[in-house]
């Protein structure tokens, strides 16, 4: 079943006198429970693909339709409701409020989209056991270091159960041993069939994906289907021996 | 030179004697992870040729209940080959040189479009990123975790690389 269908999607910012075309016709769709990464180098647009897709920014033309919904022309208030039920965010900057502990932060979204203090609180407590932060639920956000930090957005993001989860250069912050711990919780996430929408310029992180789209200049240059083979033993380590 | 299998036996020797399913175990036990299981034949095969080189002895030793064990051991020329090779630095692996002629040649001969040729090299790279991370999380032992981790870091290099090649390509238009 398709969730999100994007349909030659342009963005263009006039500077000056010249137009940049920051999103340049891209076609893109997501399946219920898939994880597609969009990979390519800074400048590309491919965070402002992202934000397009999250109505965080409004494209210059093209449609794109959540379900069977069409969405490009919400309002403000519209967008804001689907992030708050459907689409979940994560940034690299994190974006936690510091002057409220984790749990409140996780709490907060469920608050918003009118749970009650309780199902919010069960919800939060759920998530911090999931994404191993349970200890760190009283801290503020500066207390924490930046694997946490990402874990605790991570569980903000998922607090109203979205249907679509999408990341932007989520590990882009952190050091090798916290991408990886944010690789997993992501991995794991799609293994219980989240959907997640990825962007990041580090092919480590992007090949985690069922699907990678290689983007340039605003466009889609190429894609790549990834997994699903059966891993050899030497695996690019063949000539360690060689026989 | 890479690691041979005569330097691996050779190495293994050198810390006491011992004989072919010995050895197999032990190769088994330090990189059993990243690599098929070893072929006992192969090892006595170059532990024959090693004997043939005056790099190692053997000796059968008997045994109560079955046939007697043929145990090797390394002879003072093997320690030295040993030594020298251990002395010798490996040499750095540089380009993927067969994709890096193909790119060339190719785009010299218009046989097809270089981008066309980087792209399936970056599918390739990628999938390939793909399995060795997925096999990072399986395996346990410290030296298959370091041999995957070069593995991760030689890709993303290439990758890398790729990408320059790429840009190169496009901005020079006429690929000729």
């Amino acid at each position: 079943m398709t969730l999100l269908r994007a349909v030659a999607l342009h963005r263009h910012f006039t500077v000056g006198d010249t137009v940049v075309r920051a999103v340049d016709g891209i076609d893109l769709t997501v399946e219920a429970g898939e994880f597609v990464s969009v990979m390519g180098p800074s400048g590309c647009g491919k965070s402002t693909l992202l934000h397009l897709l999250g109505g965080l920014d409004r494209p210059t033309s093209g449609e794109i339709h959540l379900d069977d919904e069409r969405v490009d022309g919400l309002k403000e208030a519209g967008w804001a409701r689907l992030r708050r039920r459907r689409i979940g965010f994560v940034f690299q900057a994190y974006n936690l409020i510091d002057d409220l502990s984790v749990r409140d932060n996780l709490e907060l979204p469920a608050v918003l989209a009118g749970a009650s203090a309780q199902q919010s609180r069960a919800r939060a407590a759920e998530l911090l056991d999931q994404l191993g932060i349970g200890a760190r639920a009283d801290v503020a956000p500066a207390h924490l270091s930046g694997g946490e930090r990402q874990r605790v957005a991570i569980g903000r993001a998922l607090m109203n159960r979205p249907d679509l989860l999408l990341a932007d250069e989520p590990t882009g912050a952190l050091d090798s041993r916290a991408t990886s711990e944010v690789l997993q919780i992501l991995g794991r996430l799609h293994a219980g069939g989240q959907a997640i929408v990825l962007v990041t310029h580090d092919p480590r992180v992007a090949t985690l994906a069922d699907r990678l789209l290689t983007v340039r200049d605003g466009q889609v240059v190429d894609e790549t289907r990834l997994g699903g083979g059966t891993a050899s033993p030497v695996l690019g380590l063949g000539d360690l021996l060689e026989r | 030179m890479g690691l041979t299998m005569r330097h691996a036996l050779l190495a293994l020797l050198s810390k006491e004697p011992a004989h072919g399913y010995e050895l197999k175990h032990a190769i088994e036990a330090e990189l059993g992870e990243l690599w098929p299981p070893v072929n006992v034949g192969q090892i006595y095969k170059t532990l024959g040729r090693l004997k043939a080189d005056g790099l190692v002895r053997s000796a059968d030793v008997a045994q109560a209940s079955r046939p007697d064990k043929r145990v090797f051991e390394l002879t003072a020329a093997g320690r030295d080959e040993l030594n020298a090779w251990v002395d010798q630095p490996a040499p750095a692996v540089r380009v993927k040189d067969e994709f890096f002629t193909k790119l060339v040649l190719v785009a010299r001969a218009k046989v097809v479009d270089p981008l066309v040729l980087i792209d399936r090299q970056r599918r390739a790279h990628l999938r390939e990123l793909r399995s060795v991370t997925d096999l990072a999380a399986t395996v346990t032992g410290m030296a298959a975790r370091l041999a995957v981790e070069g593995a991760v870091l030689h890709l993303q290099a290439d990758l890398k690389w790729l990408e320059r090649c790429e840009q190169a390509f496009t901005n020079r238009g006429d690929t000729a």
